[in-house]
């Protein structure tokens, strides 16, 4: 049995794992994320989020493919290599198509060694690491011409970055906070079907099914502000339920009545000069943050 | 084996060769080593306080009795310096020791009857109070585990039983 106060609902193992997928088809359908003609690519990690909803789509009928990059992350644990025998184990057991991006085959450093040589990496390890993973995760699916990517992000995850930007008042970013954010010139659409699933909602859909995740965390994660956000907002929700979705879906609300346009308008400007290296888009018409990390 | 259980007093106390020469020592020489003693033995009393609650209630008899026998004579030593201690010009509070033998004795009398798992750590509970509250009470968040009894996963409005032992799976990720 799983309880979700949010929702006022208990359900069984067999009907929450017909439940959970039709409640990610009804927000695929509601944020207009992708159609069944639509190819799919599946950004997995190994986590619970990633492979629950490589899991979902599968069973609703999407045409999907999954990538996945090694970031070589080994260290301090064998997070990176766990973390790929997962992935590996499920596109076996399933039988789907995964690819394999290796960053030291292609791109000749890891991300330690990324975050060890740069000031970036050193600051924020967290910052490096995820842009790294969107500009070649966009690389890949503009080269594979994919029609969609998407990413496993799930109601803890948009909350806590809400906070944050809440916090910071970053309209940039707040301007950006859509479930999908539409094709343009030189990026891929991006979607998170898993936006209004909470991290709890998709940890029970993987043990249900049966599917090994990794569940250590990464290393440099682990003192990341998203966790300390994570663990604020889920002592709210403890005395307040249903109030992490609520906080997300006012704020989609807001989005969609208009708050921040002019930013938004201001992007879509920006996103017309491209890197004279990689050919991406950039805001600055210079090299790319993607490229400045690996001149050395 | 059966002598070293038969037999009180094994071997020799380095203390009490330390006692038979106090007439040599200084008043404050010696009120200090003995507050040494006493914060020593109320450190070693903690300790074996906390590690015996991590096993209780799954600890078994014969570790029950030694933990039980070590806290005894840890206490009756407590007991001893706070005895002495004032004829060495150095005033003793009481509420060190109450507190101390307050928090053995719910130890040691099974106060915790269930259990919370997690990350390789065994956290005694309460029984007859439903899981959530249970979690609250130890600082786990609702929202942050899925709770799994006998490898089935249940809801945390269950009450707990008597030696329950509940898994918490943590669901938060990120960076």
């Amino acid at each position: 049995m799983i309880n979700m106060r949010h929702h006022r609902l208990s359900l069984c193992g067999l009907h929450y794992l017909e439940w959970l997928p039709s409640q990610v088809q009804r927000f695929i359908e509601k944020y207009r994320m992708f159609t069944l003609d639509d190819r799919i690519l599946v950004a997995v990690s190994g986590g619970k989020d990633s492979l629950a909803l490589w899991d979902v789509l599968n069973q609703l009928g999407y045409q999907t493919e999954g990538v996945y990059i090694d970031l070589g992350i080994n260290e301090e644990i064998a997070y990176s290599i766990q973390s790929r025998q997962a992935v590996e184990s499920y596109e076996l057991k399933q039988g789907l198509s995964l690819h394999v991006i290796d960053l030291r085959t292609e791109f000749g450093e890891t991300i330690p060694e990324i975050n060890r040589r740069t000031h970036r990496g050193r600051v924020k390890p967290c910052s490096a690491c995820g842009l790294v993973k969107r500009h070649v995760l966009n690389d890949f699916a503009q080269q594979g011409g994919y029609d969609v990517i998407v990413t496993g992000h799930n109601l803890d995850d948009e909350a806590a970055i809400l906070l944050a930007n809440t916090l910071d008042w970053s309209l940039e970013f707040l301007a950006r906070g859509y479930p999908v954010l539409p094709a343009k010139p030189g990026f891929t659409k991006k979607a998170k079907p898993f936006c209004r699933t909470t991290e709890r909602e998709a940890a029970a859909y993987t043990i249900l099914r049966g599917i090994n995740y990794v569940k250590n965390e990464c290393p440099f994660s682990l003192d990341s502000k998203q966790l300390t956000n994570k663990n604020i907002l889920n002592e709210w929700e403890d005395e307040r339920p249903g109030m992490k979705l609520r906080f997300y879906l006012h704020y989609l609300q807001a989005l969609q009545k208009g708050a921040f346009l002019w930013k938004q308008e201001n992007d879509q400007v920006i996103a017309a000069r491209q890197c004279p290296q990689c050919g991406q888009p950039t805001t600055t018409g210079n090299l790319c943050a993607f490229c400045q990390l690996f001149e050395k | 084996m059966i002598r070293a259980i038969a037999h009180p007093y094994p071997g020799a106390n380095p203390f009490l060769l330390g006692l038979s020469v106090l007439p040599l020592l200084e008043k404050d020489t010696i009120a200090k080593a003995l507050q040494k003693q006493l914060m020593q033995l109320q450190i070693d009393a903690q300790s074996l306080t906390k590690i015996f609650a991590s096993y209780s209630p799954h600890i078994p008899r014969h570790m029950q009795a030694m933990v039980d026998y070590s806290l005894k004579q840890i206490n009756a030593a407590i007991a001893w310096v706070e005895q002495w201690l004032p004829s060495f010009g150095w005033q003793v509070k009481n509420a060190t020791t109450h507190s101390l033998t307050t928090q053995v004795k719910c130890t040691t009398m099974d106060k915790f009857q269930a259990s919370l798992i997690t990350k390789g750590r065994i956290i005694p509970c309460r029984s007859n109070i439903p899981v959530w509250k249970a979690m609250k009470e130890n600082g786990y968040s609702r929202s942050a585990f899925l709770t799994v009894r006998d490898g089935t996963l249940i809801t945390d409005d269950e009450i707990l039983k008597e030696g329950d032992q509940i898994e918490l799976i943590s669901v938060v990720s990120g960076g």
